[in-house]
Order: C-alpha cells, then structure tokens, then sequence
C-alpha cells in the first residue's frame, strides 16, 4: 500500500511523492508477521477544519501522518500540485522545513483529520 | 485555547462482566480559530497500516461460513489501539449482541481484553490504520483522554 507524503527537495520546494506500508510484496498475516511496517508515533489528535478553512504556505513543525475520517481537503505543494483528499484518505506531512504547503478544507461539511505525530520523518522504502 | 465541541468516537468497551460492548469516547476540540479545532495532544506507541483480503459475503448465520473458528469466533485486539477504515468494509460483532459496521472515514477505539468477531464482507480489499496507544493487551483500563 502506497501513501502519499508531501516532502521537500534541495531547493526548498515541496513536492509529492510516495511510501511504501510495508514490505514489497509482503501480504499480511497478523499483529508482527512478515510485512508491517510500524512507525514511532508521539502523539495522536483530532483535527476539525470548517469547509473554506485555509492556511497558507507554510512548512509543518513535525512529520505528521493524517487519515481524513470526514469532509475534504485540498493539498497544494509549492511546486504547484494540488492534490484531494477525502474519507479513508491518508497522506503524510514530511516537509519540515522551506517553502511548505498550503491547505484548503472544502465541501459541505467539516473536513476532521485523525492527525498522528511521528517521531521521525518515514523513509520512502521499507529497510527493516 | 476556547473549549469548543465534543468529537465522539465509537469504541469497544468493557461492561461490568468484561463482556464487550459498544461504547463511545469523548474527545474535547479546542478552538484554534473561528475555522479550526484540535484536540490536546494524546500519548501514541506507533502505527502501521494493514491490508486484509475480503473473506467471504456469506453471513454469519450461514451454515457455510468458512471464517476460521466458525460463526462464534472472537479475539481481543493485544494492546489497546485504534482502528481507522480506509477502504472496505468490516461487520464487527461483539458479546452484548450488536454488530457494528466500518466505512472509509470510521474511526473505533479497541479496548484491551474486549473480545470481538471481525467480518470482512467487503467485496474490496479491507485497508486499515491501526494505532496503537500506552497499555498493555491485559490491562482492561478505560482510554485516558486528555482533556
């Protein structure tokens, strides 16, 4: 399963690109076996956006890993791709420092984020 | 930070037999600004996603169900996490008789100890987001939300 996270590159431009859960071509067979991928994490959060809530661009203070749980929300690297996420969607917030991103909440309803902090930023490849 | 709303959170829960039972969490949202609300910060272990293949769309009741353990199979969850569905389905079915089901979005709370029957009726790929929180898979306490 591929996620998508938004990192930035050498010039301090973010982009999007994507990691990997677990092991390639690993299936799962329960809690440990072969294949899980477990990440540190520090904390866990709710995160309720109104629809026409935006920020602007701005790097994140800590790699983040997001899972929406309701609503939509809009994406934008500073390399100028936007991408939507909706219910079900995870993404990764990994572009700590530069020009950072803006996020814009869209939609009828509220966009709420199930908003995990992660010890440290997750490489692209499993090297378990 | 101005207190604003109350986020509830399905969980599964113990009553006063250890028998499982659908319960809800409450978790405070404090206001950041007239558009946004968060959450205080609440101790996490780690978390992995995790991708089941659908078992069978038979029911339960089925005298063909092929689930492993049969109609009656339950087990706990280990340490106390949370489940988040990211694609899929899942019927979640535990000892006060209720069945529960997950959707894209739907966020529970597993408790330690809360045996449970999980079934994958899904006719696409399951895909979940489990977090595990502090505690151990024999420690029974209720989830401490920081408020």
């Amino acid at each position: 399963m591929k996620i998508p996270s938004l990192n930035t590159d050498a010039k301090g431009d973010s982009y999007f690109t994507e990691v990997e859960s677990a092991a390639p071509g690993s299936t799962f067979v329960g809690p440990g076996g072969p294949g899980i991928r477990y990440i540190d994490a520090e904390c866990w959060q709710i995160w309720e956006m109104q629809a026409g809530h935006f920020q602007d661009f701005k790097p994140n203070h800590a790699p983040q890993c997001l899972a929406i749980m309701a609503g939509k929300l809009a994406v934008t690297a500073s390399v100028g791709e936007t991408r939507s996420f909706a219910r079900g969607d995870m993404l990764l917030l990994q572009d700590l420092h530069g020009k950072g991103h803006a996020l814009r909440a869209y939609g009828v309803e509220p966009c709420t984020v199930f908003l995990l902090t992660m010890k440290q930023i997750m490489a692209p490849a499993y090297s378990d | 930070m101005e207190k604003g709303t109350i986020m509830k959170i399905l969980s599964i829960e113990l009553d006063a037999n250890w028998r499982s039972t659908l319960g809800v969490i409450e978790v405070p949202l404090h206001k950041v600004s007239e558009t946004e609300a968060i959450s205080k910060k609440q101790p996490a272990v780690h978390w992995y996603a995790m991708e089941l293949t659908p078992d069978t769309e038979l029911q339960r009741t089925d005298p063909n169900y092929p689930f492993s353990g049969g109609t009656f199979e339950a087990h706990n969850g280990d340490v106390p996490h949370f489940n988040m569905q990211l694609t899929g389905y899942l019927d979640s079915t535990l000892q006060d008789g209720s069945t529960a089901r997950y959707a894209p979005g739907d966020l529970h709370y597993q408790r330690a100890m809360a045996l449970h029957h999980s079934h994958l009726r899904s006719p696409v790929v399951n895909r979940h987001l489990l977090v595990s929180v502090p505690g151990s898979p024999t420690d029974p306490s209720p989830l401490k939300v920081i408020g």
